[in-house]
């Protein structure tokens, strides 16, 4: 079997298999894999900033917690009439909050880079966490906003079913859709530039490409995928909390990107779900999870700076290599 | 502000070093890694972390056993000699291969060590709070407009600017602080010229571990260990290196300061306030003084 | 072109998961009830009782600051179930006790997720702090399971989010009552005080305390008016700027809401900084870090509500439940048990109580719905003495107070007896009328007539 039909049977089997998880795989795996699916777009906008445009953020969690914080807003009881619960108007909201902070926040990040770049993003997305906790009658502090359960496309569902099957599917036909974006995204001119970018700024603006502004709508749009991902989790869990959006959930999904393998398109995602089941497994055992995710974080870099993805190629490479 | 009694701006102003002198001991061994060996130490909170739990365990023990405040007080040292050593094991295993990588990469592989870190102190030390005042409530409080205040905090004080000006001595008027700042200007003339740049790259990363241990241990009399804090630690110091320009230890004591100071009297003068001041200063400082107070000036590479 | 033949693949895989995703809609499978029954559901046979264990799923603090909020509920909870299993168990099924860290509410909120559809508990209890109650009471109504939470009853909870609850249980008095007790002592203890600074933690309960406090003030004693509050964050280290800032204020009296560890942190650095010797403290909730109360940090004098239980209340030559249970705690847990602990013991009593009161009623081994309707509306005793539990689950407490003192007998910080009063439910409640707290002193000898002379 060639490389292309190898990989096309690959991504069938997957997707079936993904189809059919609501109707034999017990409830609570099913809102885990729901849960994975949100972070699998988020990180595939953070794919974008630091795999494609070469700029390592702290603080992408900001997105993740606008997008989260937007749907339980505008589904507070204190708005009355006029309370949104449809779920298709809630992400858009999402999209252009998300996108209106990474406009606002990019412009001043993008003049810059490397390490004040990520510190520059760690201070803001510590003053959104800040903020949060401060302003209690806003966003309710501490306690957070609860999340109420919206209806998709029209239709309400009890909690129940909702949580575990139906938004499942939603959640996984919007993960299809934000991935053939962004998969055409990164294979445009844009994409090419970025890498062009990444590579070497310095020649990059010699050739009269303007930096700041492919930087700063690569930032932009890596913002928006975050706000989807933190809009879509926010019905799943039921309550946004201050302590999802800090410079170490930040972290995580930094981990999440370098553990599939940064650069590569289908990397972050295979890194979100490995992350966050392995958590989940390893917490099943023992609490101490941050020191199995830190060993590997410190691995990965000193010995597979490519992540899974960067092994696997690898592995494929030699095996391509020996068979001619 | 004018309404502020003598008193109270005195009070405040005590308590905003007592404050800023913590986030200088850790800022200052971040700059000196940083300014010298290029690596953001995201696990310096951890080191810091470390001296407090390992200084508990000492004064708990020399409590027990009857032993006077004077022993106590060297326990301080011990307990900061101790993560010198933890440093010392460290520094071949893993920063060593960090210096030729990217920054960045040194700063995620710093990171998975601070969660290391916390996990193992967790698992050693427990999930509790652990606390030993003894020597904070065993030296007392002296009266200051006829208020009582520890006195403890006063050998705090001395204590940080001790730890400022050997560091000071130690780098500008000795011939190894010599060595050490031209090895970092650059390294291939250093070697060429005889230095063993290896060794005195291990002799100055444990000095900043054991200085960040330091921090942890004084400051453990007055208040606790417990699991988690090394995470609140590293992030107010990033935050101080920055506004106080990042590798520059003038820097890291002038922001210490400048953060300690704002903390304080935005708590007496607006109590909504708090942390959120602290990042505000934090991006106000990147947006429009982006090297900080003290910094150099930015590289063409890095714009 | 590449892009061409991208499209086309893109393609085909849509129409791969749209033919998927017909096999999967053509099985309703995952609408039907079946697959949300908690247990199978058969016909129900007079006098069968499985032989499982009942699970009993503790969710706390178990790290962190407050760990030792944690430790005293599931404490309480084996001592709890080891007694329950000595005597036969309940219907003759074991109890089991497992335990999930709390945290921030979305993950406290995963945590009695988990419980109910991975580990299949019973039942679960547990003090969790209001932000996190706030997050999880929707929740406990929609998965079914009784839950008993101690402690952590906000108003929020009682008027907006669950008004008329089923599942959830609230053992722990009503955030409005200490407030309303704290302006009580107050107004009475101290009716020439003027200023009032408060230190408080930033979160939904610290806001309820000190604001329902001032509410109460109001109308108990108008003169008196909050002249500086400062709100630390929840689990902060450092309070030695909040306590110079209130000082600097010159309070009469200082009003604080902090609890567990936070409280004896405040206390620590309260004592370095004179917090106690300038002003009167009021503590409404401190009582909950009991063992870390030593009496080097918090001196005596200072007024402290101890929410529904003291260890020495009931006095142990009075009731033996309350005698056997402090000295079985301490002798097991080298500790004294605090309100937490009597909370909890007292609601897996009531869930006990409840199961077989169901279960006579029905012949069977009760549902979930069955054994809370059972709970509801009757009472229980814990060591504490009895609590009556209302139509909506709330377990009705006296409140406890006192000024502290260092008492030879004990290594922490206890209250001294000649202050320790209770004020009934009822007094919470309804204020006004009730005269100056009055109080007997049980099992002092004073007389009746001796006591009412000192009116």
């Amino acid at each position: 079997m060639s490389l292309r039909s190898e990989y096309e049977f690959g991504i069938m089997a997957l997707l079936s298999l993904m189809l059919i998880i609501p109707m034999y795989f017990p409830r609570y795996y099913v809102y885990i894999i729901a849960v994975t699916l949100c972070y699998a777009i988020y990180a595939l906008g953070y794919n974008l900033i630091f795999g494609y445009t070469g700029l390592l953020s702290f603080g992408h969690a900001l997105y993740w917690g606008v997008g989260a914080y937007t749907v339980a807003a505008f589904m507070r009881p204190e708005l009355g009439p006029f309370r949104i619960f449809s779920m298709e108007a809630l992400l858009v909201l999402s999209v252009v909050t998300s996108a209106l902070v990474a406009l606002a926040v990019g412009s001043i990040c993008v003049r810059y880079t490397r390490i004040f770049f990520g510190l520059l993003n760690l201070g803001f997305v510590m003053l959104w966490y800040s903020l949060l906790l401060k302003l209690y009658y806003i966003t309710g502090g501490t306690d957070g906003l609860p999340v109420y359960t919206p209806t998709l496309l029209g239709q309400s569902f009890t909690a129940e079913v909702f949580r575990t099957y139906t938004y499942y599917y939603y959640v996984l036909a919007i993960f299809l859709a934000t991935s053939l974006m962004m998969w055409r995204v990164v294979n445009s001119h844009f994409g090419l530039t970025l890498k062009a970018l990444r590579e070497n700024s310095l020649r990059a603006g010699f050739v009269g490409l303007d930096i700041s502004r492919y930087r700063l709508a690569s930032y932009v749009l890596s913002g928006i995928w975050g706000g989807i991902g933190g809009a879509l989790w926010a019905p799943l869990s039921g309550q946004v909390s201050p302590e999802i959006s800090t410079w170490l959930t930040s972290g995580d999904i930094v981990l999440m990107t370098i553990l599939g393998g940064m650069g590569s398109f289908i990397g972050p995602v295979i890194g979100a779900f490995v992350f966050l089941n392995l958590k989940v497994q390893i917490m099943h055992y023992t609490t101490f999870w941050q020191l199995f995710l830190g060993s590997a974080v410190i691995l990965m870099v000193l010995v597979l700076p490519g992540g899974i993805c960067g092994a696997a190629s690898s592995l494929r490479l030699r095996r391509t290599k020996t068979a001619s | 502000m004018l309404s502020m009694g003598f008193d109270t701006i005195t009070f405040t102003i005590l308590n905003g070093l007592y404050y800023a002198f913590s986030l200088f001991l850790i800022s200052l061994g971040l700059n000196l890694l940083y300014g010298i060996l290029r690596i953001l130490n995201v696990a310096h909170g951890g080191f810091y972390a470390a001296g407090a739990f390992f200084t508990w365990y000492l004064m708990k023990n020399a409590h027990d056993a009857g032993l006077p405040l004077s022993v106590l007080f060297v326990c301080v040292f011990v307990g900061a000699l101790l993560v010198g050593v933890l440093g010392m094991i460290l520094e071949p295993l893993l920063y060593k291969r960090l210096y030729r990588k990217r920054e960045e990469y040194s700063l995620l592989a710093t990171f998975g060590l601070m969660l290391v870190l916390d996990d193992v102190l967790r698992l050693v030390f427990g999930s509790q709070p652990l606390s030993a005042g003894y020597l904070y409530a065993g030296i007392g409080s002296m009266q200051i407009f006829g208020r009582p205040f520890p006195i403890y905090n006063f050998v705090i004080y001395a204590f940080a600017i001790g730890v400022a000006l050997s560091l000071w001595l130690l780098l500008f008027k000795t011939n190894l602080g010599r060595i050490t700042r031209a090895t970092a200007q650059d390294t291939e003339m250093s070697s060429a010229l005889g230095v063993n740049t290896s060794l005195h790259y291990t002799k100055l990363f444990t000095l900043a571990i054991a200085i960040a241990g330091l921090g942890g241990a004084i400051y453990l009399p007055a208040t606790s260990a417990y699991p988690g804090m090394g995470f609140e630690a590293i992030v107010l110091s990033f935050v101080v290196m920055v506004v106080g320009g990042l590798g520059s230890l003038k820097g890291s004591l002038i922001g210490a300061v400048i953060i300690g100071l704002v903390r304080a009297f935005g708590i007496s003068l607006f109590p909504e306030f708090e942390l959120a001041a602290v990042f505000a200063i934090l991006v106000i400082v990147l947006v429009f003084r982006p090297r900080g107070l003290c910094g150099r000036k930015f590289s063409r590479e890095e714009k | 072109m590449k892009n061409d033949t991208s499209r086309r693949d893109w393609l085909r895989y849509a129409g791969a998961g749209i033919l998927g995703a017909a096999i999967g809609a053509s099985a309703t499978y995952g609408t039907s009830p079946e697959r949300y029954a908690e247990r199978p559901t058969g016909p129900r046979t007079k006098g069968v009782v499985p032989t499982a264990p009942i699970k009993l799923g503790i969710v706390s603090w178990f790290s962190g600051p407050s760990a030792m909020v944690g430790e005293a509920c599931y404490n309480s909870a084996i001592m709890a179930a080891d007694a329950i299993n000595a005597g036969g168990g309940i219907l003759g099924r074991r109890l089991e006790v497992i335990k999930r860290d709390a945290g921030a509410p979305d993950v406290t909120v995963e945590a009695v997720r988990r419980f109910v559809l991975e580990d299949k508990v019973d039942l679960m209890a547990g003090d969790i702090g209001g932000s996190n109650a706030n997050a999880i009471t929707p929740n406990v109504e929609q998965l079914k399971v009784p839950f008993f939470l101690q402690c952590s009853t906000t108003v929020k909870m009682v008027e907006e989010l669950d008004p008329n609850p089923l599942y959830l249980f609230r053992s722990g008095e009503q955030n409005l009552a200490e407030p309303i007790v704290a302006a009580q002592i107050i107004s009475t203890k101290y009716p020439d005080a003027k200023r009032i600074a408060g230190i408080n933690p930033d979160y939904v309960y610290g806001r309820e305390a000190m604001g329902y406090t001032m509410m109460a003030l109001g109308k108990l004693a108008p003169h008196m008016e909050s002249v500086l509050e400062t709100w630390p964050p929840l689990f902060a280290t450092d309070y030695t700027t909040h306590i110079t800032s209130v000082l600097n204020s010159k309070p009469d009296i200082v009003l604080t809401a902090c609890w567990g560890g936070d409280f004896v942190t405040l206390c620590k650095q309260g004592t370095a900084y004179g917090l106690f010797e300038k002003t009167h403290l009021v503590s409404i909730i401190g009582a909950m870090a009991l063992n870390s109360l030593t009496k080097d940090i918090l001196p005596e004098g200072v007024d402290m509500l101890q929410r529904d239980y003291y260890f020495l209340q009931p006095p142990h030559n009075l009731f033996p439940l309350n005698k056997w249970f402090v000295e079985e705690y301490h002798k097991r847990f080298n500790k004294y048990p605090e309100f937490d602990c009597h909370q909890m013991f007292s609601a897996i009593m009531a869930y006990k109580q409840g199961v077989e009161r169901a279960y006579d009623y029905v012949g069977g081994w009760p549902e979930n719905e069955d054994v809370c309707k059972a709970i509801q509306g009757t009472s229980v005793v814990g060591p504490g003495g009895y609590r009556a539990i209302t139509n909506d689950g709330q377990f009705l407490n006296p409140l406890p107070y006192g000024t502290t003192k260092h008492d030879p007998n004990y290594p922490i910080v206890t209250l001294d007896p000649a202050t320790v009063g209770f004020v009934p439910v009822e007094a919470v409640y309804n204020p006004k009328p009730v005269p100056p707290i009055l109080k007997y002193k049980l099992g002092t000898g004073m007389t009746y007539s001796d006591w009412m002379d000192s009116w």
